[in-house]
């Protein structure tokens, strides 16, 4: 026994030398502490959590964590008190971690711990747990619907299948191909048992809309699925997973190797797991294949509690993406992958990034730039209200400021603070023309090249503009070349239209104009003489919008607008939006052009009376566009106008589509962030839009 | 205060040269304060170019006196020059590459962008390259299968 004593004394003293050279800041102590040091049991040397978590609490000690460290040969163990500690310590010290292992571990009481890595206490952004999401009736219901077609021998030891069993519904997911077949949906909907679970989802906000594909896995203990990222292309942003039976431990990673982020997040039964955003287009997400979990806090009861693995069965709810996913990210998107022809495993090619880039630049040219144009009059007379929050950004501006509206529109936000110097610039020149009739001082330019010097401006203006940029590294640069024109502890203001148009149970204005069209549905007439359509989310402007448009845009307008391989869909005006890119309809309402004698007299005039000159010179025709003709009973300057929209028909006004990328909430704080040297000083959500005010630092 | 910056392998592209083809004086108040404040952010010597450029320039002393404050003649004629001043028609010239910015009705148009069709013409010629690398490389199997070293390795038995 006591031969035995000395030679753990000896090898736990070479456990520490390690620890000393490694974490010199960690010193043992002789008399019992919080905390144990665990020599020879580490991830390189293959012990287990489950298993060291065992050996400690088998004499029923309380442990309150536990610490592998990667790429090292022992760990840590967080006790509740010393005396736990020392429990844990005469029973298990120089004992063995698992059944098999070849030698023991030795501990050591220590002053303090490594502290945990940030990263793994806070969970990937865009997950959450809902618990109890489902009643154990409806448990029951579920884990007893699918009949999985099983024999009595197959639950027999032995016999036990190699792999989870999966039944899919609404669509097939082919794993081969790792996508969903658009064009062929199967036989079965979601099951109409499920009704009340969709509802639910939907009532509370977790998917716009209501989920058309189900995946149920049914997983028996000791069997998981491998790391991976449910794929972009098929599915929109949210994915829903419920569990039901067992509850079991989800793994999230981030990176690779030693850089790896890794988060684990204990999934009870009856709970529904949200994962959007990066935590569904980012991180991995897989289920260890074994026979315990190790979880912290469960059922009330602090520390860490060793959970044998039950049957489970999931229920993962998605909605099939419609056209293709345009995040960009080569790393992982596979619409991203497939459209630039980068295949990651060759290599980029720097022509492709290029290509990509004139893309972007096509998608804004044909859906932005000309449209705006186009419509500027129009677009001019529904933007006359300006927004509190913006003004008081501009009227505080001390005396002797100058002041950057990027994206200035028809002026909207000049002319306000007399005290200022005040300049603005935007793409459209039609726009440009309004603001210069009422005395501003303008110019024509773009976002990305702003023609002006360094720290030129005390302040900065961006209001709904950069939405209009078609990949994130263009929005990112536009952030970046405002950024370049502040001076040192200059500010600026960006908004941006949010993904989320309603927030909690309020909804924007923007949706709200769509009440009545939502009484009269199917109706297939206009409401309301004067049907026009969004006015982005300023209120009152137009009273309704017509259900009958609605199905033309459907029908008519090609779903594959300018990218030939990334068709964009057509957002339905004034319902929530389902994508974060796509195109909005603008309805050219043709009343300007009797404005066109009353010159002078308003500032509708001029864009029209130019509009023609301007038609005929932007006669370029793109390869994608079909140019016809309008019989409109409104004269030759909307046959000027067809040229470039993309829906006609006749007798009704042109339509426009114009390209949004829509911004999810943190999104634009999180581009923010990607700058050094751009502080974000405030953070707010205003009548459908998401804003930031950044300070430049450096 | 406008530069060409965002060309190409411009460096400084400051300061861009007036061409004024049609000027005009506009009235505006005179605010002292405003002015005052404005001038410690004004690069003098672009200030004296571009007031030469549209021939103002002999109103303003070639460096800026230390007490500009309580001159009110010098603050009266910087109002002038900065505010009432306005080119209605000519060009912006950038000084490294030559390259004209044209100002119409007062407008200038600095728009760096390439136009669409120039855009086109890139997206076609290089959906063309990768036409012909495809078409390239599906002519090289022939020619490996005939490389000597393979055909001297013995035959599978």
């Amino acid at each position: 026994m006591s031969g035995k004593r000395d030679k753990a004394q000896k090898k736990i003293a070479r456990c520490l030398a390690i620890l000393q050279r490694d974490l010199p800041d960690i010193q043992p102590s002789e008399t019992p502490t919080k905390f144990l040091f665990i020599g020879n049991a580490g991830l390189t040397t293959n012990a287990d959590e489950s298993s060291l978590v065992e050996l400690i609490t088998r004499t029923g000690t309380s442990l309150e964590a536990i610490m592998l460290i990667p790429g090292k040969q022992y760990s840590f163990a967080c006790f509740a008190s010393e005396d736990q500690a020392k429990q844990a310590f005469e029973s298990a010290h120089g004992q063995m971690d698992s059944p098999g292992a070849s030698s023991p571990v030795y501990m050591a009481y220590v002053d303090k711990v490594p502290p945990k890595p940030a990263e793994q206490l806070t969970p990937p952004p865009g997950l959450q747990i809902v618990e109890n999401f489902i009643s154990e009736d409806e448990e029951n219901m579920l884990m007893n619907l699918i009949d999985w077609g099983e024999k009595l021998g197959d639950k027999a030891e032995g016999s036990l299948l190699k792999h989870r069993q999966v039944r899919h519904f609404g669509y097939e997911f082919k794993y081969g191909s790792n996508s969903v077949d658009k064009d062929n949906p199967l036989p079965f909907g979601i099951p109409e048992a499920l009704n009340g679970i969709v509802r639910r989802i939907v009532e509370q906000g977790w998917m716009p809309v209501p989920p058309d594909q189900l995946t149920v896995n049914k997983y028996l203990p000791g069997q998981g699925i491998p790391p991976h990222v449910d794929t972009h292309r098929s599915f929109t942003d949210e994915i829903l997973s419920l569990s039901t039976g067992g509850g079991v431990i989800m793994d999230f990673r981030l990176g690779v190797s030693e850089k790896q982020q890794h988060h684990t997040m204990y999934l009870p039964s009856r709970s529904l797991c949200v994962m959007a955003g990066p935590a569904r287009y980012e991180w991995t997400h897989g289920i260890c294949p074994r026979m315990t979990d190790v979880v912290s806090g469960k059922n009330g009861i602090a520390g860490l509690h060793l959970c044998p693995r039950q049957e489970r069965i999931s229920f993962t709810f998605r909605k099939v993406r419609e056209g293709e996913c345009s995040c960009g990210n080569r790393r992982v998107c596979d619409s991203a992958i497939q459209n630039s022809g980068y295949d990651p495993n060759k290599g980029a090619a720097s022509s492709d990034s290029i290509s990509d880039d004139i893309q972007a630049m096509r998608l804004e040219q044909q859906h932005v730039l000309q449209v705006y144009d186009q419509i500027a009059g129009h677009f001019s007379a529904t933007r006359y209200k300006p927004w509190p929050n913006v003004l008081e950004f501009v009227n505080s501006l001390p005396l002797g400021a100058a002041l950057l509206d990027v994206g200035c529109g028809n002026g909207k936000y000049l002319g306000h603070n007399e005290k200022i110097f005040q300049m603005g610039c935007d793409t459209s020149y039609e726009l440009v023309k309004i603001c210069n009739t009422r005395g501003f001082e303008v110019l024509t330019s773009n976002c990305l090249q702003l023609p002006f010097r360094d720290a030129t401006f005390d302040a900065v203006i961006c209001i709904a503009v950069i939405h209009h940029l078609a990949s994130e590294e263009r929005r990112l640069a536009s952030l970046k070349e405002m950024a370049r024109v502040l001076r040192i502890g200059g500010q600026g203001l960006v908004y941006v239209w949010a993904m989320e148009q309603q927030r909690g149970k309020k909804k924007s204005a923007y949706l709200k104009q769509n009440k009545a069209n939502r009484k009269d549905e199917g109706h297939g007439e206009y409401v309301g003489a004067n049907a026009t359509n969004d006015t982005d989310t300023e209120s009152g402007k137009s009273d309704s919008f017509s259900s009958g448009l609605k199905k033309q845009v459907m029908q008519e307008s090609p779903k594959s607008q300018v990218l030939q391989d990334a068709p964009l869909p057509v957002h339905v005006n004034r319902t929530e939006f389902v994508q974060q890119d796509m195109l909005v309809p603008w309805k050219l309402k043709p009343q300007i052009k009797k404005d066109t004698k009353e010159k002078g007299k308003n500032k509708k005039s001029d864009s029209s009376s130019n509009s023609i000159s301007d038609n005929d010179k932007s006669s370029i025709v793109c390869d994608n566009q079909q140019p016809k003709q309008v019989e409109s009973k409104h004269g030759n300057s909307s046959t000027a106008a067809s040229v470039l929209c993309d829906t006609t028909v006749e007798g009704q006004e042109p339509v426009f589509h114009r390209y949004y990328h829509v911004f999810k909430q943190g999104e634009l704080e999180a581009l923010c962030g990607k700058l050094e040297g751009l502080k974000v000083v405030k953070s707010y959500y205003d009548e459908g839009n998401w804003c930031v005010i950044f300070e430049k630092s450096a | 205060m406008l530069t060409s910056k965002g060309i190409k392998n411009v460096k400084e592209g400051f300061p861009l040269k007036i061409q004024a083809e049609e000027v005009r004086n506009v009235d505006i108040d005179f605010d002292r304060e405003f002015i005052s404040r404005t001038i410690p952010k004004l690069d003098w010597n672009a200030l004296i170019f571009a007031a030469q450029c549209v021939g103002h320039q002999e109103d303003l002393p070639e460096t800026l006196p230390e007490s500009y404050d309580n001159d009110e003649d010098l603050l009266k004629k910087l109002h002038h020059i900065l505010l009432e001043v306005e080119v209605v028609n000519g060009c912006l010239e950038c000084p490294e590459t030559k390259r004209k910015f044209p100002i119409s009705n007062g407008i200038p148009n600095i728009l760096m962008i390439l136009p669409t069709i120039v855009l086109l013409q890139v997206l076609r010629i290089q959906e063309r390259l990768q036409e012909l690398q495809l078409s390239v490389k599906s002519q090289t199997p022939d020619h490996r299968a005939r490389k000597p070293q393979e055909a001297r390795k013995s035959p599978p038995i």
